[in-house]
């Protein structure tokens, strides 16, 4: 039959350049493995979010207000569509830990019924034991809290209530949905486990300990019938009108659920988009190499077409090596895959402790993945094949193939002129266009890998720095929970170690414009601050102005702003009883900072705008920051606590440590994608220039016979393949950067450029490792190539036709 | 012939090729002596073992059995750096096939043997002596199979080595252009005192050689000296 002589024809050929194919085979496969391995963590992930929030019964909306009795609920359940519906109190407070006596915290308690089991946002128990009825003076601790301060059951924490100091004993450690990532609030999204965290107890001991026996401040609730949530969240508005309900916030809304649903898109943007990458660059690899393959073969296709084959018979053979490659690629890629899926879930899941893991191979996934693997070969393969199906037969047979020589660059000719040996590779470079060209293509898409995960780590690295130098102009900040005034700025200036302080006014606010609104953080600062120096877009310094205030790209980017805007700030209804007071501030710039939800105004400005509403002492402050001498940063840590009404204060380095600890899942992940990046960069490189040097073993061949020793030969090629190297790196590391500049606006959805406006910036080390890999690799991929030359038989070589 | 130095000696030479399990013995026991300035025309069937004869005594292969000696020295005891030195000193080779670097000019081909060799001869004489004068800065591609095997000539001659082992030169080649590239080579190498194996299955080409070398099944059948060689011109294909 000759089909299937044509088929042995295809698999002789896929043996004798047997390396290319492996190679090509190699970064299919890896490119399968990682496409499945992180689509399938991906889906583990969401599942297995899904269906802790769905076991442990997490609310549909919630409301919070002022005080109520507790026996609204039974009215709020009444609401047709409503199902389940909590009413608890809910109180910060400050807080100490036995162990680290005099750092002061903010706990926030929650008061959960002890007689019968929560109805929503149920808890999971880790450790110990929930409450029974009879623990007064018993707590449970969230278990991001316990985790990060090593408490255990039977350890116990002190609640600071008016000065008097009561102490809990841990019963149990809980993981609540509520907060599986600790968020405090909407204006706080970055959670520090040091200073802030949840914990619950009876709501009885609550009620008693601050007199609000009876009462809730928040209701959470599930409804029948997800269809009617906004109708049941207005009723359940409505039926709360007589204790000034905040607007209700649905799950979609609720700050933790949120800032998870965007970890877990982030984490799917980056399983597509970076499998999809090494894919790209397997199909560049994997066509030019064909391409070539297809043009050394030239006589072959003209005999076969001479012979009656038809072109269709002549693209299909062609196409049936690469695509039997794939084939088998994309199967050994699947099992490395599934099991990548599973080591890489397992990992994950106990990093983020999801409460119920859900981890099972995806075998739509998995399929998936073969098929692109397979794709991605008929595609690469599908235009040298059509190309070779399309060679005149009268054409390919001419005795020597039509050589670009004339017709291509003739930059050589500028070249400086000496030993012939030493110019035929400067030569080589530009009279075998295609030869070079495919180089580059292995050259520009392993730098884009190799630069591209190391870029991306870089970025956040710098993003780490920018929002520390910015927002953390300081070493120390202490809070307070009632509001100061100058006179503790000017003592803090005096104590020892502290070389400046600033007070700030900060308070979350509403801002409005049209029909937007958006929750931020005001800050009042004073003029020339220089704790809290603001940047615009291009890192120059901008001054808070006299008048109006200075956005961040948040706000900027939700609320439409453009200068000159007039935003409508009011207090959030928590804080204001009665109802508040709009004030309108005008937009007079606005500043670049990694977390964009801040807006900065003169302290004095604030203050004369919020005096009334919130009875405000004259120079009122609520935080004052300090740059302390470091050899005293501990000593004015424990002063600043010690005064009186200081809620927590943080220094500067642990929030550092403590930030750094948030994206190391993220950093993790991205190694991972570093490590695969320079596998397939190396395998891409390594295969193109064993192919460069294979291809030319009858020229080598002729040249041995000429007496030419076999290191001129070496250094000939070396000198050939280092040139295009270097070009490739000349073109590359451009092309590389632009590339991280488009996949970090690919991977990131809109809510986290706003949030975290991170801009992409890579370190030069970054580029100088990724070139002088590039460099090491194609020394490396010299080597093998060169002995196989340096083997091979001089007398049957020569019997081949050089092309 | 007294007073004649030989140039290429093959004593007991056997080359046995071996594919899995079968052998072929493409060359048994030959025994050869050439002289210099000898014009020897190698005949012999498809397979008897030409090339064979030609890549032992180019030092582009080793003899399983016996001993090469070109130009006094036993080749087939060289290290690979010897045998690099002995090609690029001693033998010119002319292939079938051309074998030119198609990246190349039909110049810079011939320049590349010629800075291989301490005193090559003048590239551009040589260019006009096989007619390709102005031809120089054309690509193989550019050139007609004839117009590429003068080319392969002077890279061949360039190098004024002593012995030139011609596989093959005109197989490629049209009747008139294979009688002008074998008359050039014969000319010039004659010119030079060169020794010259040509090899051919082509009878007629015999007629214009010193020594007529004829091959079987890898034996050496009849080893004759032709008397009266004919002018190449005039030989008859
Ligand atoms: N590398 C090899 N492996 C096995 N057998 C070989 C090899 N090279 C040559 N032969 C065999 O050795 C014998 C002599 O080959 P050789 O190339 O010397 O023939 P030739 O006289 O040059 O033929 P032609 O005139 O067709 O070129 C042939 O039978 C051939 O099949
Ligand atoms: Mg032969």
């Amino acid at each position: 039959m000759v089909g299937s002589l044509l088929l042995r024809k295809a698999v002789r050929d896929l043996r004798q350049s047997a390396a290319s194919f492996v190679a090509i085979g190699f970064m299919v496969a890896l490119g399968v493995a990682f496409l499945i391995g992180a689509y399938s963590v991906y889906v583990n992930l969401d599942r297995s979010y899904r269906g802790s929030y769905e076991r442990l019964r997490f609310e549909d909306f919630s409301i919070r207000f002022n005080a109520a009795p507790a026996r609204v609920v039974s009215r709020l359940k009444e609401i047709p569509g409503v199902g389940a519906v909590e009413g608890r109190w809910v109180e910060d407070t400050a807080l100490e830990l036995d162990e680290k006596p005099g750092a002061k915290m903010v706990g926030r308690l929650i008061g959960i019924p002890v007689d019968r089991p929560l109805t929503t946002n149920q808890l999971k128990l880790l450790e110990g034991r929930l409450l029974g009825p009879n623990d007064d003076r018993a707590i449970l601790l969230e278990a991001n809290f316990a985790k990060h301060h090593d408490l255990h059951p039977g350890e116990d924490v002190t609640i600071e209530r008016n000065g008097v100091r009561v102490p809990f004993s841990v019963v149990g450690v809980v993981q609540s949905c509520e907060y599986l990532y600790v968020v405090r609030s909407k204006q706080e999204l970055i959670s520090m486990p040091d200073t802030f965290g949840v914990m619950f107890l009876s709501e009885a001991t609550l009620g008693r300990l601050y007199g609000r026996l009876g009462e809730i401040n928040e209701i959470h609730a599930t409804v029948s019938d997800a269809s009617r949530r906004s109708s049941v969240m207005l009723a359940a508005r409505q039926a709360l009108a007589p204790y000034d309900p905040e607007i209700p916030v649905a799950r979609e809304d609720q700050p933790s659920y949120q800032m998870l649903q965007q970890d877990v898109q982030g984490f799917q943007a980056y399983a597509v988009l970076f499998p999809l990458l090494f894919l790209g660059v397997a199909v560049a690899s994997v066509s030019t190499m064909l391409t070539r393959q297809v043009h050394t073969q030239r006589t072959v296709i003209g005999l076969l077409r001479s012979l009656g084959f038809s072109k269709s018979a002549v693209l299909v053979h062609f196409l049936t090596g690469t695509v039997l490659v794939g084939g088998v690629a994309s199967l050994s890629g699947s099992v490395l895959g599934i099991w990548l899926a599973d080591v890489l879930s397992r990992f994950y899941m106990a990093q983020l402790q999801v409460p119920y893991p859900e981890i099972v191979p995806r075998w739509n996934v998995t399929l998936f993945g073969v098929v692109v693997g397979v794709l991605t070969c008929a595609t690469a393969a599908f235009s040298p094949s059509r190309q070779a199906a399309g060679i005149p037969p009268a054409e390919a047979m001419r005795p020597v193939a039509p050589s670009y020589g004339s017709r291509s660059l003739k930059l050589d000719r500028w070249l400086p002129t000496g030993s012939l040996l030493m110019r035929i590779p400067l030569r080589n470079v530009f009279r075998q266009p295609r030869r070079t060209f495919s180089t580059l293509v292995g050259v520009v898409s392993a730098l884009c890998l190799m630069v591209m995960a190391r870029g991306l780590l870089d970025s956040m690295g710098s993003a780490l720095d920018k929002m520390i130098g910015g927002m953390f102009g300081y070493d120390v900040r202490v809070d307070f929970v009632e509001f100061q005034t100058r006179r503790t700025t000017e003592t803090i200036r005096s104590w020892p170690g502290v070389v400046w302080a600033e007070g700030t006014l900060e308070l979350p606010m509403e801002f409005r414009k049209g029909g937007r609104t958006y929750s931020a953080l005001l800050n009042g600062v004073e003029p020339g601050s220089k704790l809290r120096p603001l940047v615009d877009a291009h890192g120059a310094s901008i001054e808070v102005p006299a008048e109006g205030a200075i956005f961040g790209p948040a706000l900027r980017s939700r609320l439409q702003l453009i200068l000159g805007d007039i935003v409508w700030v009011s207090l959030p209804e928590q804080i204001t009883p009665e109802a508040s007071r709009a004030v309108p501030i005008r937009v007079a710039g606005f500043n670049q900072e990694a977390i964009g939800t801040q807006v900065y105004l003169l302290r004095s400005e604030m203050e004369r705008l919020f005096r009334r509403e919130l009875a405000l002492p004259g120079n009122a402050i609520t935080s004052v920051a300090m740059k302390v001498d470091p050899a005293y940063l501990a000593d004015v840590r424990r002063r600043a606590l010690d005064l009186p009404h200081a809620g927590a204060a943080m220094v500067q380095v642990s929030i550092r440590a403590m930030v750094q600890r948030l994206v190391e899942t993220s950093r993790r992940f991205v190694l991972i994608m570093e490590v695969f990046g320079y596998i397939l960069a190396f395998a891409t490189l390594f295969n193109t220039i064993t192919i460069n040097v294979l291809e030319r073993r009858a020229e080598m061949a002729t040249l041995r016979t000429l007496g030419v020793s076999n290191g001129q030969i070496g250094r000939m090629v070396a000198i050939e393949s280092l040139i295009v190297a270097a070009l490739g790196l000349i073109v590359g590391l451009p092309i590389a950067n632009g590339f991280v500049h488009l996949f970090w606006q690919a991977a990131q959805t809109p809510e986290q450029q706003e949030l975290f406006s991170f801009d992409v910036q890579i370190l030069p080390t970054t580029f100088l490792v990724a070139a002088v890999a590039v460099l090491v690799i194609c020394s490396l991929a010299l080597l093998p190539a060169l002995r196989t030359v340096q083997r091979m038989d001089l007398a049957k070589a020569v019997k081949e036709r050089s092309t | 012939m007294p007073g004649v130095e030989s140039v290429i000696e093959l004593d007991g030479v056997g080359k046995t090729y071996r594919t899995g399990s079968t052998e072929v013995h493409a060359l048994v026991d030959a025994n050869l002596t050439i002289d210099r300035g000898e014009f020897v025309v190698i005949l012999g069937p498809s397979g008897c073992g030409k090339s064979t004869l030609m890549n032992l005594i180019g030092g582009l292969d080793r003899p399983t059995t016996g001993t090469v000696k070109v130009g006094g020295r036993d080749i087939s005891k060289l290290d690979e750096r010897g045998l690099t030195r002995f090609r690029r000193e001693t033998v010119g080779f002319i292939f079938q096939f051309f074998n030119l670097v198609n990246t190349l000019t039909a110049y810079e081909n011939v320049q590349l043997a010629a800075e291989l060799v301490h005193h090559p001869m003048d590239i551009d004489a040589l260019l006009e002596a096989v007619g390709l004068a102005g031809r120089g800065s054309h690509f193989p591609s550019e050139l007609s199979g004839g117009e590429q095997q003068r080319v392969a000539i002077a890279r061949a001659l360039v190098k004024g080595a002593p012995v030139m082992l011609c596989d093959e030169p005109t197989g490629e080649l049209d009747e008139e252009t294979g009688r002008r590239v074998l008359s050039l080579l014969h000319q010039t190498t004659h010119d030079r005192g060169q020794t010259v194996l040509v090899v051919t299955h082509n009878a007629a080409i015999a007629a214009m050689a010193d020594r007529i070398i004829r091959l079987r099944s890898g034996r050496i059948l009849t080893d004759e000296r032709n008397e009266h060689p004919v002018d190449p011109e005039e030989v008859r294909w």
